[in-house]
């Protein structure tokens, strides 16, 4: 469209001359920054440098998956072996709760365009509370394995074999679990009715807020609770291994992929120094090492489970923390939902902290199958 | 090019009807604060401005400063190569090889990190990019605020890493070595990390502004080149710098808690630190290359008074060489570990990426073929960026050759490849664009005369510190030693020479510019006759660039354009409409693609 009447004089400044146009309402919507020249390219703009930030992200993932899939293809075995001390069940329930949050922040989105504020409200509160229970899970499945010495490489003290022999948790976070439950839940609802009998006195914007961060802290507890009743303590974990008769254990043996089997291939490559080193601290392996037939690559004897619990928990850890960064970000758009900020004609933060949200999901989408589900 | 006869229509044009003479109107500039703001409100306007102007001022105030800290240290260096045994830096020779190691680190990491690729992008890309599109800012004003608020923040990470135990891996900060040396890795990664996203945000605003704020009339195709040039880096800066971080955190989580991914003791791979490390940091030399092609292509078409040879050639070889440099990075593993077929792959990748360079060398050339060349100061950087930027390319296909790298590989024919990449181009482009548009931004004119024996002081003095390091190279010294054999010597006494040279050059302009702020001429609006945008408001800028919106043009036809002694600069003589002239900014919808 050529507009003849801007053409002729070129001098004409946008903001001024506003009567004119049809855009007229836009130039004086409280949030348009001054300089964009309609709202549409501002809502543009964002969108498109919330795009950004996200290939930015993937790229940031990238590099993690790339060490996954560098060592996987290295050392199936290993993985393959390790990944049976996650709990499946825990991480489905996590999957589920992620899905459905996303599900609700995109219906959030939704009813941002429609200048439906209660439902953005509530479905964001509701993306929250999601949030907070996958974290809440995350920290029991975190501290079971701190308690039995699963850890990154460097402080990796679980023993294989004294395992499944009715060796007792001794962990300090086992104990300390119950206090940290009283507490989330405590405070959590403690904060959440604060946040309500704010919202009731008419301080509707901190009421919001302060209740967004209750119910974080009570979801938190929640699904630690929730977690603890799917995934039995060690004690538990302790019995049920001597009812079975530590039949989970022999079949790891048959996989001849626990650590002495592999230290065995050491002797064959004797060429490093790491491996002879390993070897001499370990002489329960020298008798295997004759029966085993020259392999084109020996398997690193260096790489174990604890390897693999390093990217696990790296990964999962940096996830995580994309996981708390959203929550800020969202119990941000539920306080400016609730002082009445957005509506049909500006509605961009609500949906960049949506696809934001979105990308965070999708990274567990493929962590839960990487991590939880291989064979 | 504009004749002789066009420009005397020209000015019989503005005399018969004074009112076709455009001239930007003169409002208050950007830099001074009005009358009455008290001493620290005037230094928060600064700190905390949202205008993309005093944020890029402020940027080049910082890498002037971490330019000047970097090059103290290459001074130590050079000092300490001045003979063969290392005595300089230390007492006993163990001592003073201990300080050189830290001396080249940090010279390297400084000037890498903190220097070479904010320079051009954050610096000169913020004050004239949004200028250049005819727009009030960047889209994002407060995320610029914050990429320069965080690049502070990792320079502090720098000085503390000196202040401290200081840093001894080199700047690429390999491992094993990096995560068992007992210097402060930490602090220096952690300043990295946050560099690095202060690069991304940069980044990630220009693009969209880019995208977004394009005046009407401004399509891709009538893009000034230096958008296109910053457009790329930008897409390299968003996509390349996320990698850079994780691997900096993986190399921070290895170095605390022992993760074992790049430790062999571990069943890790240290060569693994490599390919991520390079994946981001060979986009990263484009990071640092690109901006200066584009400021290149801005000067030479200016001062050739001609238009630029091979408009899209030019913007689609800036895209390629984006998009190229990222497979190839595995060139910087030729030696280490990488199978043969890889290295094949990435030797026939990597000559790839030379073929867009080449193309903007040669469009360059036939700009100026022809052309009225002035000899003005950013011309002559200009012409001596094409000398060195092809010696530096041309040097870097010997090493991306196989054989020839086997054999070249850590010795200095590699430092002196780079430094003609990155100082004789990169740096010596920012010298260009420095003085181009140093009487925009601070609306002087500096002494023209000081200026060009300056750069001729940098060209002679850059050439005499690296050309002898190729021939120390081929004949085989080694890079990241202290000492050398005695047959070494005079190489690297005539490089430590040069040294001193180019030195006094580089003060000498800034010594002219800093002159300028005091006792310049003033400028006027067009001082070369240049046709983008940025020349069309005021010397300096306002707050909000235009006062009126300018009328978008082709970027390099100079047809309109003629010197006016009243003004002491160029003005525009009205386009007829009827040539496809455009206002710049009409309140209609964004010109999104
Ligand atoms: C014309 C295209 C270029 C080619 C073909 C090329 C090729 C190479 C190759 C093969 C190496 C590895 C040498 C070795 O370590 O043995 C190298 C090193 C290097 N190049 Fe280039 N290069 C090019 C342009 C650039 C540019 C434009 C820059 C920076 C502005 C640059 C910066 C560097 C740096 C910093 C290193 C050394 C890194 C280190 O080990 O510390 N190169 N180049
Ligand atoms: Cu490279």
């Amino acid at each position: 469209m050529a507009d003849a009447a801007t053409l002729e004089a070129p001098e004409t400044q946008p903001h001024h001359d506003g009567g004119d146009h049809g855009h007229d309402h836009h130039e004086h919507h409280p949030f348009h920054a001054h300089h964009f020249d309609s709202m549409d390219q501002q809502f543009e703009a964002g969108k498109l440098g919330i795009w950004l930030f996200l290939a930015q992200e993937v790229l940031f993932f990238s590099g993690l998956f790339a060490a996954y899939t560098v060592y996987r293809y290295h050392h199936p075995e290993v993985f393959v072996n390790a990944h049976t001390h996650l709990n499946v069940w825990l991480g489905t329930l996590n999957t589920i709760v992620l899905l459905a949050s996303s599900l609700a922040i995109a219906w959030g989105v939704r009813a941002a365009m429609r200048n439906d504020r209660q439902t953005i409200l509530f479905t964001h509160v509701f993306t929250l509370a999601c949030a907070a229970l996958f974290m809440g899970v995350k920290t029991v499945e975190y501290t079971h394995k701190w308690d039995e010495g699963i850890n990154v490489a460097g402080f990796y003290t679980y023993d294989e074999s004294a395992h499944g022999h009715g060796t007792p948790a001794h962990g300090a976070w086992h104990e300390r679990m119950p206090a940290i439950i009283a507490t989330t839940l405590g405070v959590g609802l403690l904060v959440s009715l604060v946040g309500v009998w704010m919202t009731s006195a008419d301080r509707v914007v901190s009421g919001w807020t302060v209740g967004s961060i209750g119910l974080s802290i009570l979801f938190i507890g929640l699904g630690i609770v929730v977690a603890k009743c799917v995934m039995p303590d060690a004690r538990q974990l302790a019995l049920m291994d001597a009812a079975h008769g530590g039949a989970h254990h022999a079949a790891h043996d048959d996989h001849g992929t626990d650590p002495h089997a592999a230290e065995s291939h050491a002797e064959t490559s004797a060429t490093e120094p790491a491996a002879v080193e390993s070897a001499a601290t370990e002489p329960a392996a020298t008798d295997a090492a004759a029966a085993e037939p020259a392999v084109a690559t020996p398997p690193d004897p260096n790489f174990g489970p604890a390897n693999f619990f390093s990217i696990y928990f790296i990964m999962t850890g940096v996830h995580a923390v994309h996981i708390i960064a959203g929550m800020i970000a969202i119990t941000w758009i539920v306080a400016r939902t609730a002082a009445n900020h957005f509506s049909s004609d500006y509605y961009g933060p609500v949906e960049y902290v949506g696809l934001y949200w979105h990308l965070v999901d999708l990274v567990w989408i493929y962590l839960f199958p990487l991590m939880y589900l291989i064979h | 090019m504009i004749s002789q006869s066009r420009e005397h229509s020209l000015l019989e044009a503005i005399a018969a009807d004074p009112s076709r003479k455009v001239t930007p109107p003169v409002g208050p500039s950007y830099l001074t604060n009005p009358p009455g703001t008290g001493f620290w409100q005037g230094v928060m306007s600064w700190v905390f401005t949202l205008d993309h102007k005093r944020i890029g001022v402020m940027y080049l105030c910082g890498i002037m400063f971490a330019f000047l800290l970097g090059g103290l240290q290459a001074g130590l260096v050079r000092f300490e190569l001045w003979d063969g045994t290392p005595n300089l830096l230390g007492q006993t020779e163990q001592q003073a090889q201990d300080a050189y190691n830290q001396a080249f680190t940090l010279h390297g990491a400084i000037m890498t990190f903190l220097f070479i690729i904010p320079s051009i992008p954050a610096a000169l890309g913020n004050i004239f990019l949004p200028m250049m599109l005819g727009a009030k800012d960047v889209a994002f004003p407060r995320m610029n605020l914050a990429s320069f608020h965080l690049w502070c923040g990792g320079a502090m990470f720098f000085v503390a890493t000196l202040l401290t135990t200081g840093l001894d891996t080199g700047w690429t900060f390999y491992t094993p070595y990096s995560t068992t040396t007992s210097t402060n890795v930490i602090l220096a990664t952690m300043g990295v990390f946050i560099l690095g996203f202060s690069s991304i945000f940069t980044g990630l605003n220009f693009v969209v502004t880019v995208n977004t704020m394009r005046p009407k009339g401004m399509t891709w195709f009538k893009m000034p080149l230096f958008l296109w040039g910053i457009y790329s880096t930008a897409i390299i800066q968003v996509l390349a710098t996320p990698v850079l971080a994780i691997t900096l955190v993986l190399l921070l989580c290895e170095r605390t808690m022992g993760i074992g991914i790049f430790d062999p003791a571990r069943g890790g791979d240290p060569v693994l630190y490599q390919h991520f490390f390079w994946f981001y940091s060979h986009p990263a030399v484009y990071i640092m290359i690109l901006p200066a092609m584009a400021i290149i292509s801005e000067v030479i078409p200016v001062f050739c008074r001609k238009h630029i040879f091979g408009y899209s050639f030019i913007a689609y070889s800036s895209v390629a060489i984006a998009l190229l440099g990222f497979l190839v990075w595995g060139h910087h593993m030729f030696t280490s570990t990488e199978s043969k077929l890889a290295a094949v792959i990435f030797s026939a990748l990597t000559f790839s990426v030379s073929i867009p360079s080449g193309i903007k060398v040669f469009n360059w050339l036939t700009t100026m073929y022809k052309g009225s060349i002035r000899l003005a100061t950013p011309m002559c950087y200009a012409l001596s960026f094409l000398f060195l930027f092809t010696i530096g390319g041309l040097t870097g296909l010997f090493l991306g050759a196989l054989a020839v790298d086997v054999h070249l590989h850590d010795t200095y024919f590699v430092v002196a490849h780079f430094h003609y990449v990155m100082m004789g181009g990169t740096l010596i482009a920012f010298l260009a664009g420095v003085h181009y548009w140093w009487p925009k931004a601070f609306g002087v004119m500096y002494n023209e005369l000081w200026a060009r024996v300056a750069c001729l002081l940098v060209f002679v003095g850059f050439n005499l510190t690296f050309f002898p390091q190729f021939i120390l190279g081929t004949q085989g010294m080694p890079r990241r030693y202290a000492g050398y054999k005695d047959e070494f010597q005079f190489f690297h006494q005539l490089s430590t020479s040069g040294f001193v040279v180019l030195g006094l050059g580089l003060f000498l302009a800034a010594g002219v510019l800093i002159a300028s702020l005091f006792n310049g001429r003033k400028a006027p609006a067009n001082p070369w006759g240049a046709a983008t945008l940025e020349w069309k408001c005021c010397s300096p800028p306002t707050h909000h660039n235009f006062i009126e919106q300018p009328w978008v043009g082709e970027p390099y036809v100079y047809d309109d354009f003629v010197f006016d002694p009243d003004e002491g600069g160029y003005v525009e003589v009205i386009p007829d409409l009827s040539r496809g002239a455009k206002p710049a900014k009409q309140p209609a919808e964004p010109t999104t693609v």
